[in-house]
């Protein structure tokens, strides 16, 4: 398959970090499951459903490559017409029209740490058409290097709200003070939300991690953290914790597998 | 329309899943794989995808014109500032669309997650969308199709769930992995919004294919995954 790859990499206002920081490692209640399923993914040869040219990717480059081989192969065997939408994506690429831009999202939400994968992080690959410049694609990959999300601006809809949203960039008051560590991130809570499609930026600064959620600003209070599981498992736990939250400024977010964080909302 | 398909998920180390079917690989229509909802985003605030939601699903009954905006469904809804229950997501949507069974169907992670997507898909079988929890709980979309195909080796793999997020854009595809994670997450539940009348079929279509269903992204073509039925 002749691909045309080119990647750049994202320059928000305030530089991403190379790395992708979580808040710990993952406890060892689900490793053996997902030691099962890495090795299997490591395993498959061409031809298997499974196979990919860079399991694990340690690239964007064999992210990106990933991609479209999982993304085709799904397409190959789809039984009626292929959509709209995918047609123009693969001839975008077969035409050596496609531009990659790869970021990467670290994953802060509850399903981090699951029996299946690990997923400190996505690959998050956009594609823009060359031609108009227009982002045609946005797909995330998960570490493993399968594909995890994927969306395409609908071809026949040239209503805005049907655009691929731009990602967010990071402008700090000049009195905050000076931020490091910046980078994207998938979270979620009762009434904050990060999508992998759709990150916010988190960022330490002065020893404290902030989110930035977009226009809003967040100190998430990472040294008291909540529990997921006493806290939101089920219905009823939720209901009490967020009945004692309501009408109070703060939000609770996830941190990633079961622990979760106020977010007190910073003054501009 | 498509009587003849199904599918059944379990959230587990092996990661089976199920679907039967026929004449065609979709999880929607003949033709598409998905059931032409609307799409419309959410406006008012990240917490308010309960009403768009509920917004998708009242224009897919009865079209765009004359459609409640979702201030006005979310003043119906009552919301508070932690955002919408589902029972509260479900009410709405027996008030403005045309269902008058839909429920909260709540079920834990494991070992019942095999019948909650069976629901979910056949409620797609019968051409109705349901609002999915996902999240951990924590958001609401909308879900309008999907994709399995049959393996070489027999089993028949769900690859992908097709849904409208009010917050992110329209027709997402969701790896069946990180779906069924999505919804269930370890240790937590699983919720959706579904018609008690569209997932009637669900148990039978359990029966008769759980043995044949595999997560496509944690299996591949099967081989090493233990059959729905035998875990």
């Amino acid at each position: 398959m002749k691909l045309l790859i080119s990647l750049l990499l994202l320059v928000p206002s305030l530089p991403l970090t190379a790395e992708v920081w979580t808040a710990g490692d993952c406890p060892n209640e689900h490793a053996a499951e997902r030691a099962e399923l890495k090795k299997r993914l490591l395993a498959a040869e061409p031809g298997s459903e499974l196979y990919l040219p860079h399991p694990f990717p340690a690239t964007d480059e064999q992210a990106v490559e990933d991609f479209l081989v999982a993304h085709r192969r799904v397409i190959d065997r789809q039984e009626g017409d292929v959509l709209p939408d995918d047609r123009r994506f693969f001839e975008t690429v077969d035409a050596g029209q496609a531009r990659f831009v790869v970021s990467r999202v670290a994953n802060w939400t509850p399903s981090r740490c699951g029996p299946r994968y690990e997923t400190n992080f996505y690959f998050l690959v956009r594609v823009f058409d060359e031609r108009n410049g227009e982002e045609i694609t946005r797909a995330a990959i998960a570490d493993s290097g399968q594909i995890f999300q994927l969306m395409h601006r609908p071809e026949n809809k040239s209503d805005a709200a049907f655009a691929i949203s731009e990602l967010p960039k990071l402008h700090l008051p000049a009195s905050f003070g000076r931020a490091s560590a910046a980078q994207y991130v998938q979270t979620t809570g009762p009434t904050l939300r990060c999508p992998a499609l759709k990150p916010c930026i988190a960022f330490k600064s002065g020893g404290r991690t902030y989110l930035s959620v977009r226009s809003r600003l967040y100190r998430l209070e990472t040294e008291e953290p909540i529990s997921y599981p006493e806290s939101f498992a089920t219905p009823r736990a939720r209901a009490a914790f967020l009945a004692v939250r309501e009408g109070r400024p703060e939000a609770v977010v996830s941190l990633g597998g079961d622990r979760m964080a106020l977010a007190i909302p910073v003054a501009p | 329309m498509l009587s003849n398909l199904t599918a059944t998920a379990r959230v587990g180390a092996a990661g089976t899943l199920a679907i039967s079917l026929a004449s065609c690989n979709y999880i929607g229509t003949d033709t598409t794989p998905e059931i032409g909802v609307p799409f419309f985003a959410q406006q008012i605030d990240s917490f308010d995808c309960g009403p768009a939601t509920v917004q998708m699903w009242t224009a897919y009954d009865f079209g765009t014109a004359n459609l409640p905006t979702q201030q006005q469904i979310s003043q119906h809804m009552g919301g508070t500032s932690t955002g919408t229950s589902p029972q509260i997501i479900a009410d709405a949507v027996n008030f403005y669309t045309t269902a008058f069974d839909a429920f909260v169907d709540f079920v834990a992670a494991d070992p019942d997650s095999e019948k909650f997507f069976s629901r979910q898909i056949a409620a797609l079988d019968q051409e109705r969308p349901s609002i999915a929890i996902i999240d951990a709980g924590f958001h609401a979309v909308i879900v309008v199709g999907g994709l399995w195909h049959e393996t070489g080796s027999g089993f028949r793999a769900w690859d992908y769930t097709l849904f409208h997020d009010p917050l992110v854009g329209p027709r997402i595809r969701w790896g069946s992995s990180s779906w069924i994670s999505s919804s269930c997450p370890p240790g937590s539940t699983c919720q959706q919004i579904v018609e008690a009348e569209a997932v009637a079929g669900a148990s039978s279509y359990l029966t008769a294919y759980g043995d044949s269903v595999i997560d496509s992204d944690a299996c591949g073509g099967g081989g090493g995954c233990t059959p729905l039925n035998q875990n």
